[in-house]
């Protein structure tokens, strides 16, 4: 009996399935090699559990769906009644094909990590041991889900769309740590866990597991017909409208009221200047020195950011708040920075007590990274980034001395002497940094700035940049996308300035050559700068 | 029908004698002729007893009892809605009854077990087999759950019947399927043929052709064979004995012979006292005539009082006998 039923499942179900398990594996070796040949997250195996967290639902559920729900929704159903078929027996041998099919995805995934992580990865019999537990695990307790929902019928969609809103919810709107609590503890530190078994996570994702099939069992051995042939039914066109309606108003209302609100920035032991609105954090690596020096550069930076901020026409309220890290390792003028996501904050890193170290840099930095934040970070990937680098510039060499403004005037010579000046290499800023460098590029934009505030006044410098750089961005607001749509820069730019964008380049080029400069010497404008000595 | 004024028939006499004809339904299994081949035996391959399954408040077989002997084709008639998908389906364990009991291949249980089954060959009233499924894969499928399932019978029905071994379901026709449902159900080589409703939809050809396919089983294998159908003409042609069913409730068992002897049509004048034992199935027409006004009747009653009355009746066409068995119910006048 059991061989005509594997029998028929495989007649039905073979090519199909086996299809299912190879693409599954051949996504999961593809998800490895991206992540091996990226590298970003430290392991090949941080790669398969983003795959068995996303990817994996979903050829679990197009399995169950093929094995249960399409078995029960035709009439075929009635075939198999008349036969001398126990359902427990078909249904237990859809669950042992569905167990293996998935026993087969999870395994082949965790195989495929083992290869391609080669020797980058120290593979003990224990770490593959709790690497194919966690993994197997996992993918039976979606196994079981999704055949209980699979036997739902016509409630599936409904049931399964709100699992996916309640667990979305509780993850992003409560305090509730779902990633400790099984199952999904057992993918919480899954490749980077070698010693400790997860033995509470796989007792639990068991209990779990154990309580979906018995469910599903409950409900396909339910036999007098009424259960089985409510559920079988497909849902009727009044059904699916309103329930189309339901997820659209509860989309809408989750993307509209929805918002995450941040938690509040904690640096402990940071300093903290406000002037004028615009609050800068400082946080020492070091907090038990004494403060004053941070105290000291913070209240400068947070003074020439207001003031440009009010050069830039920003409001007071819109301006997003700087926190600098001091990071000894990064010297000079290196700064390092971080997106925060969702937050509207300026997070930056700076080794800003080494004696390289430039405080106006700093300064210019801040306000370029603000801009950004400013824009939702859409600033950075448009042909706009060349005017912030402007600003940057202009705010950097504002109170620069003679040397080093020479010294800058000497890289742009030498950049644009070297590599030329286009309308192309303005806008496609990025490719002019790779190829020249990113400080060389920034000199030759500075300049460019220089001689466009020279030609056309300084005011026509201002209204440009108020048109195309400090409008805010969110994400629940598009208008500004649509008005930058419409308003491209080459076009503000001509009706601002008066000038074509080429009559620009052409003429900052020959500027530029004009001002061959001189050679960098040492800096020696280094934080913190006494307040009477700031320019 | 609507009659002038309340009718003056008086009630029938009590029943000389109890017997079948004290129950609203007859049963005249007793006093059967045996049929020449094969002789079904007293022994009863199939019985129910007080079957009773209910859909919320609708009673949908109420108190059926029959009883099919080894050996007969019996006919399980009645119009559609009557109770006949829904007693195959707990004689098969697709659904169980409320109340009742079932004795099956001299097993009884209140539900039918697996064991059972596998000594029932069994067609559905619709084919609905695995449309990507060829004839010769259904045969592995179904073949695995049967212990004495006969592949090489198998085959020969197919042959027999004309239906393509490697053709998919969804490629034959409907008559096609009833057949490859008959082959399925008779290659396990069962005791007992259990057919739901399996004509229905084919051709009068195919019907014609079905019914010699299952009479040719009964007749030389010796096959038990329950079918329903809602056909008077396939019940005549094919079986020995025929069960009417009308809404849940059993009407008459028995031979069709013995059913046309006992259902006759007669006329009586009003006032006229109904004659012992009878027992009016369908109140015709009332006529004036000189004497005063008439009935005409179709009344059941057996032959003991057929001559007791010594009326003589007039004999009935099935479908007449049919129609009134299950056109109205047994109330007296």
């Amino acid at each position: 009996m059991n061989r005509a039923l594997i029998y028929k499942e495989l007649r039905q179900h073979g090519v199909s399935l086996a299809l299912l398990a190879a693409l599954s594996c051949f996504v999961f070796l593809v998800i490895v090699f991206a992540t091996g040949a990226d590298g970003s997250s430290g392991s090949v195996f941080f790669g398969i559990r983003q795959g068995l967290s996303y990817f994996l639902t979903l050829p679990i559920f197009i399995l169950c769906h093929l094995l249960v729900a399409m078995e029960f929704r035709r009439r075929s159903r009635l075939f198999l009644e008349g036969l001398p078929l126990p359902r427990w027996r078909m249904i237990a041998i859809k669950t042992c094909l569905a167990l293996l099919l998935t026993t087969i995805m999870a395994g082949g995934a965790v195989f495929a990590g083992v290869v391609v992580s080669g020797g980058a990865e120290a593979i003990s019999p224990k770490f593959l041991g709790i690497l194919l537990s966690c993994a197997i695990g996992w993918a039976w307790f979606l196994t079981g889900l999704f055949f209980l929902i699979s036997f739902l019928g016509r409630y599936k969609v409904v049931i399964l769309l709100a699992l996916v809103f309640g667990l979305s919810w509780i993850a992003y709107a409560t305090s509730l740590p779902l990633r400790d609590f099984p199952p999904f503890a057992l993918l919480a530190r899954f490749g980077f866990e070698r010693d400790l078994w997860p033995i509470a996570a796989l007792q639990g994702t068991a209990l779990i597991t154990t309580g979906l099939f018995a469910a599903a069992f409950i409900l396909g051995l339910a036999k007098e017909g009424s259960v089985s042939a409510i559920l079988g039914e497909t849902m009727s066109y009044r059904e699916k409208m309103l329930l189309g309606a339901a997820v659209a108003i509860v989309f809408t209302t989750v993307m509209i009221w929805f918002t995450p609100q941040a938690e509040p920035f904690a640096l402990p032991g940071a300093v903290e200047e406000e002037n004028d609105g615009v609050l800068v954090h400082l946080s020492p690596e070091d907090t038990t020195r004494p403060i004053d020096d941070d105290v000291a550069l913070a209240a400068y930076m947070a003074r020439r950011l207001a003031e440009k901020r009010d050069w830039l026409g920003i409001p007071e309220e819109e301006f997003p708040p700087v926190y600098v890290v001091e990071r000894k390792g990064l010297v000079n003028e290196e700064i390092d920075w971080e997106e925060v996501e969702g937050d509207r904050v300026v997070l930056m890193y700076a080794g800003y007590r080494d004696p390289g170290f430039t405080r106006d840099t700093l300064v210019a930095f801040s306000m370029s990274e603000a801009l950004s934040v400013h824009s939702n970070r859409r600033v950075d990937k448009e042909h706009r980034w060349w005017i912030v680098c402007g600003i940057e510039g202009l705010i950097e060499m504002e109170h620069a001395d003679e040397t080093t403004r020479l010294a800058r005037e000497k890289s742009a010579y030498d950049t644009v002497k070297e590599h030329g000046f286009t309308v192309e290499k303005l806008l496609g800023r990025d490719l002019y940094a790779e190829e020249a460098g990113w400080r060389e590029a920034d000199a030759v934009v500075w300049m460019a700035f220089r001689y466009l505030s020279e030609s056309v006044g300084e005011e026509k410098v201002q209204a440009l940049v108020r048109k195309t750089v400090t409008r805010r961005v969110t994400r629940q607001d598009s208008r500004p996308v649509w008005a930058e749509m419409f308003q491209p820069v080459p076009r503000v730019f001509e009706s601002t300035t008066g000038l074509s964008l080429e009559a620009f380049v052409e003429g900052a080029r020959k500027y530029i050559l004009s001002h061959p400069g001189a050679e960098a010497p040492e800096s020696t404008d280094t934080a913190p700068a006494p307040e009477e000595e700031k320019p | 029908m609507s009659h002038p004024t309340p009718p003056p028939l008086p009630s029938s006499a009590p029943d000389p004698e109890p017997g079948p004809e004290s129950e609203p339904a007859i049963d005249s299994t007793a006093g059967a002729t045996p049929t020449p081949t094969p002789t079904p035996t007293a022994e009863p391959v199939l019985s129910v007893t007080g079957l009773h399954r209910s859909f919320g408040r609708f009673a949908a077989v109420d108190g059926l009892d029959l009883s099919v002997h080894a050996g007969e084709i019996y006919g399980f008639l009645g119009v559609n809605g009557a109770g006949k998908t829904t007693t195959i389906r707990m004689l098969m364990g697709i659904i169980a009854p409320d109340r009742g009991t079932i004795e099956l291949l001299g097993e009884k249980s209140k539900r039918t077990t697996l064991k059972q089954k596998q000594h029932i060959g069994y067609v559905s009233q619709d084919q609905t087999f695995y449309p990507w499924m060829t004839a010769e894969m259904l045969g592995k499928f179904v073949g695995g759950l049967y212990p004495t399932w006969d592949a090489a019978e198998y085959r020969r029905l197919l042959a027999v019947l004309e239906v393509p071994a490697n053709r998919k379901v969804s490629g034959l026709s409907g008559g096609m399927r009833v057949k490859l449902a008959l082959a399925l159900a008779i290659a396990p080589r069962p005791p007992l043929l259990i057919l739901d409703e399996p004509t229905a939809g084919l051709d009068p050809v195919a019907r014609r052709e079905f019914l010699e396919i299952i009479t040719h089983q009964a007749r030389e294998y010796g096959r038990t064979t329950f079918f329903s159908t809602h056909l008077l003409d396939e019940v005549e042609r094919a079986a020995d004995r025929v069960g009417i069913i009308h809404q849940g409730k059993k009407r008459f068992e028995g031979r069709l012979d013995e059913l046309q002897r006992r259902v006759r049509e007669i006329t009586l004048s009003a006032g006229a006292p109904l004659p012992v034992g009878f027992q009016v199935w369908r109140e015709l027409d009332l006529t004036q005539t000189e004497t005063g006004p008439e009935y005409r009747l179709i009344v059941e009653a057996d032959s003991a009082s057929w001559e007791n009355a010594g009326v003589l009746g007039r004999k009935l066409p099935l479908d007449d006998i049919f129609i009134a068995c299950v056109g109205i119910s047994t109330t007296r006048l």
